[in-house]
């Protein structure tokens, strides 16, 4: 994963950790977080995602790791999806902040979706990492 | 603040009258040189009665005096005007009308003696009055001057007789003299008040007629002629222009869920990011409901991003009063090229404005 946090973990902190073992040690932060967090490749493939996100689309992550918007939801849904994206597939490193606001039945604005994307560079090439989280009013 | 004001329009209305009188006296001295003329020749040649002979001299000296004091007046005039100070200018002008008034004055002490003739009197005073600018008390001054010169030549000088019967016109000319005067200029005055009342209003409206009343910003019916303008210089010149539209995200929301005045409060709040965070030469213009057009003359494409990124970042950083999620503005930025016109410039950064609205809001789309 990050051969750099290995080294530094081990060398400050005595701690034999394998790189498994730092990608299971992530996993379970991200799925602790009450936001949705997923980590989508060049090719808008999901590499990861935490519960949140399962919660939300109600699928379950063997459905969702290695498939694109357009394979598990609808095409517009997909798009609109796809062109979020791209802000923070144009700056990249730059943090692209969006919000959307969720209306009740009734039209009420009670919270809000804050979207947070960001692209870094890896070895596995440019990763997109979203973090949505619901903001109650 | 008034008494500021006030002076201020003091010194403006002293400029107007002087610069009235300027035109006048600039002709005046021509025109007594004339008439002393005439009189000198008659004086002259035409020496005709024993009495008019008795002061014939005196006539003489006047008259040529009265020629030379118009020559210098009239060479000296604009020589002062060109030194700029307005005062000086105006003390002259009084001087030469004091001057005539008491040539005036010695004139009729001299016919006088002959006849009861009140013609250079009279006809200098009312001249005066109508001819001359200036203020009450200066117009008084000079009444008053000329009465108890006309009083000290005429009965101490001339040695003549008191006798109250022939003040009683002199008093007559110079009381109408005056009433003629202060109404003149206060007419004058109250004409001058109510053109710079309309000047004023003119002024307002003309501005009003190209602003926006909420946000102060310009309007579309500035957009229109400003840039075509521009669309013409950059035609004419090649120079760089830049337009960027731009759409609060959501607004519609704060409208139905907040109210209309919140959503005025917040677009006259954003109006002031804009206005912040532009450069002086940008020019805002509020283009319709929530959507702004910046203009921005002489900038290239990568520096128009600068700016709108700026402006960008400072709304979504804004806290807006009364709005409790966070507002995003979204842009589209273009650049002119040679087959652009107006409608084509506002088309393409509209488009890319719906680009940006698709691509999550809160975000710059232009053709990089």
């Amino acid at each position: 994963m990050n051969a750099h946090l290995l080294e530094t973990l081990k060398h400050n902190f005595d701690i034999e950790m394998d790189e498994s073992s730092l990608l299971n040690l992530l996993i379970a932060i991200i799925d602790l977080s009450p936001s949705i967090i997923f980590v989508k490749d060049d090719e808008g493939r999901y590499l990861i995602v935490n519960q949140e996100f399962e919660k939300y689309f109600c699928l379950r992550q063997s459905d969702i790791v290695g498939k694109t918007d357009f394979d598990i939801m609808s095409k517009d849904d997909a798009q609109d999806c796809v062109d979020s994206d791209q802000p923070a597939k144009s700056f990249i490193g730059d943090i692209h902040s969006a919000i959307e606001l969720k209306e009740t039945e009734g039209g009420d604005i009670q919270s809000y979706l804050s979207v947070n994307k960001r692209v870094i560079t890896t070895a596995l090439g440019n990763l997109l990492i979203g973090i949505v989280a619901e903001v109650k009013i | 603040m008034d008494m500021e004001k006030t002076k201020s329009f003091e010194a403006a209305y002293l400029k107007h009258q002087v610069e009235d009188n300027y035109d006048r006296f600039m002709i005046i001295p021509y025109i007594l040189i004339v008439i002393c003329l005439l009189f000198l020749w008659r004086n002259l040649y035409s020496r005709v009665t024993d009495s008019y002979h008795t002061h014939a001299d005196a006539y003489l000296v006047l008259w040529l005096a009265l020629i030379v004091a118009s020559i210098a007046f009239r060479v000296a005039l604009p020589k002062v005007k060109a030194m700029g100070n307005v005062t000086r200018l105006d003390h002259l002008i009084f001087s030469f009308a004091i001057t005539m008034c008491i040539s005036a004055a010695t004139l009729t002490s001299l016919d006088l003696a002959i006849t009861s003739n009140y013609t250079a009197y009279a006809f200098t005073l009312l001249g005066a009055a109508t001819a001359y600018r200036t203020s009450i008390a200066k117009y008084l001054v000079m009444v008053i001057v000329t009465f108890v010169y006309f009083n000290l030549f005429y009965f101490f000088v001339l040695d003549n007789n008191y006798s109250f019967s022939l003040i009683i016109p002199v008093l007559a000319f110079s009381t109408i003299a005056t009433f003629i005067a202060v109404s003149l200029e206060n007419n004058r005055e109250q004409l001058v008040h109510l053109s710079n009342q309309l000047e004023y209003i003119n002024l307002k409206l003309q501005e009003e007629s190209i602003k926006d009343p909420l946000t102060t910003l310009y309007n579309r019916r500035f957009l229109n002629d400003f840039l075509q303008r521009e669309i013409d210089d950059y035609k004419r010149t090649a120079a760089p222009l830049c337009l960027a539209i731009c759409d609060l995200d959501y607004f519609k929301k704060i409208n139905d869920n907040l109210g209309h005045l919140t959503g005025d409060d917040c677009l006259i709040a954003f109006a002031n990011i804009l206005k912040a965070n532009s450069r002086a030469s940008d020019v805002q213009i509020r283009f319709g409901g929530e959507e702004f057009v910046i203009v921005m003359p002489r900038t290239n494409l990568d520096a128009a991003i600068q700016v709108v990124e700026r402006i960008r970042r400072a709304t979504e950083s804004h806290q807006f009063d009364s709005i409790p999620w966070p507002i995003t503005v979204s842009f589209g930025v273009t650049n002119i090229t040679s087959q652009d016109d107006f409608d084509s410039l506002l088309d393409r950064a509209d488009s890319f404005l719906y680009k940006a609205k698709r691509s999550g809001r809160n975000c710059v789309v232009s053709q990089i």
